[in-house]
């Protein structure tokens, strides 16, 4: 019997068909992977019970869920980062929202803060008329009310300024969140105040 | 003969006060009423006075300091309307043409009697407004006038701008809505639902029997004092105001300020949001009850207590 491996190979069809490996590996595998299953669940109530370590054998949908929700994250706080550098930093690229009294003290209250975090359309009209209409509507009252009126503004404002800074720092902040959504909420129910207080009037003295 | 102008001085003001005097009357009248209609009040300055009695009758006594104001009253339908005319302006849409050509002296006060069950909305400008032992349903509004008033066991509205409001609650079930930008706002022994909102007000509530109380206040402080109804809430915010909150039953509850102090009579530390950052939370439930009390600030400090 020839040495196959020393022999000299002159055709193809000289090449052996199988070469066995030196030892063989698969055993000792096939050992591992049947003592890691889980066995098949013989009924439908331990299949529901096996349910729960099953999703959990879903790391790459995990991953990706994971990451979807990580750039979901990154992306609100680009948009929110934006959002402060544009209204906040950058002042001059401030929307004409002021407001300003006639013949009142304005002080605290010349610049209405922007809305950079609130974009529904109805919410922005409704403000902005709102805030058209303040001057007239301070003119109706007299000065001792519109100071306090103008005071409360301005202290919203300056909370609402506190509130956007804060979360320049936290931007996934929920409860800077909310706190900002219930100061512009404030805001409206104020200028709304003044809105039905003007039509009354008070004294434009 | 600065003596001279000065005793003709005097003179004209005695005159003119004389004058004023000369044209200064009391109005009264009565009217029949529906005993659980409808009475629209309406007085730019001075006082509205509004009490509840046991007669179907509305009665109006006002106390006209000049010539020029004048007291409508109709009714229509169950609804009784008073209101006040100066210059004859100012019905309707009180004051809207009101151009403060009138000074204080103006000012005209309203005494009126109403059915103990009738709903009440009244209306002053600069005028303060007192309720009493009214049972019906009340809407109450005033831009710098003061408010106090009984509540019923109705839905109640009180408004203000910068009027401080007071208000004493009958102890049974009910709605009340008060707002205010500057005044402040104290609510005593009321039940039912409470929604309390002020700007830079102090907001002082005492409920018996709380199934639902909202408080909201920018930088005035909160003091709150509930007995919570079983699954009622309680949800309380400030920016910068302090909020001091006492409520009694089972809750579960949920404290949060950004930069603020926690502190609660539980014998539980709040706890830090993350080591680096600001934050601060205190979560737990006390009793049963099913209730739930949320409290959060930005920068107050917050307080809760179960007594």
């Amino acid at each position: 019997m020839s040495d196959p491996v020393n022999s000299r190979i002159r055709r193809l069809s000289e090449l052996p068909r199988d070469i066995a490996p030196p030892h063989d590996g698969w055993t000792s595998l096939e050992a591992k992977l049947r003592e890691s299953a889980v066995p098949e669940p013989a009924s439908e109530a331990e299949r529901h019970e096996t349910a729960e370590p099953a999703r959990r054998r879903r790391p790459p949908m995990m991953r990706i869920a994971g990451l979807s929700a990580a750039l979901a994250a990154v992306f609100a706080a680009v948009v929110i980062g934006i959002s402060i550098d544009r209204w906040i930093l950058s002042p001059s690229v401030r929307p004409a929202q002021h407001i300003v009294a006639n013949g009142g003290n304005t002080a605290g209250v010349e610049g209405g803060v922007p809305v950079a975090y609130v974009t529904d359309p109805r919410y922005l009209h409704e403000r902005e008329a709102l805030l058209r209409s303040l001057n007239a509507r301070l003119a109706h009252l007299s000065p001792a009310t519109r100071q306090k009126v103008l005071t409360s503004l301005a202290t919203i404002h300056q909370s609402m300024q506190q509130i956007q800074q804060a979360l320049g720092r936290e931007p996934g902040n929920a409860l800077l969140q909310e706190l900002l959504i219930d100061s512009y909420q404030n805001e409206m129910q104020v200028l709304s105040t003044i809105q039905q207080a003007g039509d009354g009037g008070e004294t434009g003295t | 003969m600065s003596t001279s102008i000065s005793r003709m001085a005097v003179l004209a003001a005695s005159l003119a006060l004389a004058a004023q005097a000369a044209h200064a009357s009391t109005f009264q009248q009565q009217v029949a009423a529906d005993p659980s209609g409808e009475v629209d009040v309406s007085n730019i300055s001075g006082d509205i006075v509004i009490n509840g009695w046991d007669k179907p009758t509305v009665s109006v006594t006002a106390d006209l300091p000049g010539s020029t104001q004048r007291v409508k009253i109709s009714t229509d339908h169950g609804r009784t309307s008073v209101c006040v005319t100066y210059n004859s302006r100012g019905c309707n849409s009180p004051g809207s043409s009101y151009d403060g050509s009138f000074g204080d002296d103006s000012s005209v006060r309203l005494e009126i009697y109403v059915p103990r069950r009738s709903e009440v909305d009244v209306s002053g400008v600069s005028a303060d407004i007192r309720s009493r032992g009214v049972a019906g349903a009340q809407q109450l509004r005033s831009v710098s006038g003061d408010i106090d008033a009984e509540l019923g066991s109705g839905d109640d509205e009180a408004q203000s701008v910068s009027g401080d409001v007071r208000l004493q609650g009958s102890g049974r079930d009910g709605r009340l809505r008060v707002t205010s930008v500057s005044g402040n706002v104290t609510v005593k022994n009321v039940a039912g639902e409470l929604e309390a909102r002020t700007v830079n007000g102090r907001l002082e509530a005492g409920l018996s029997t709380a199934r639902m109380a909202r408080l909201n206040t920018t930088s005035g402080d909160i003091d709150l004092k509930a007995a919570l109804d079983q699954g009622g809430t309680v949800e309380s915010e400030t920016v910068s105001g302090t909020q001091k909150i006492q409520v009694g039953g089972g809750y579960a509850y949920e404290v949060k300020t950004f930069s603020g102090d926690i502190d609660d009579c539980f014998g539980q530390k709040s706890e830090r949001n993350s080591e680096y950052g600001p934050g601060r939370h205190l979560d737990g439930t006390r009793g049963a009850g099913g209730g739930h009390i949320r409290l959060q600030s930005l920068s107050g400090d917050i307080s809760l207590c179960d007594r």
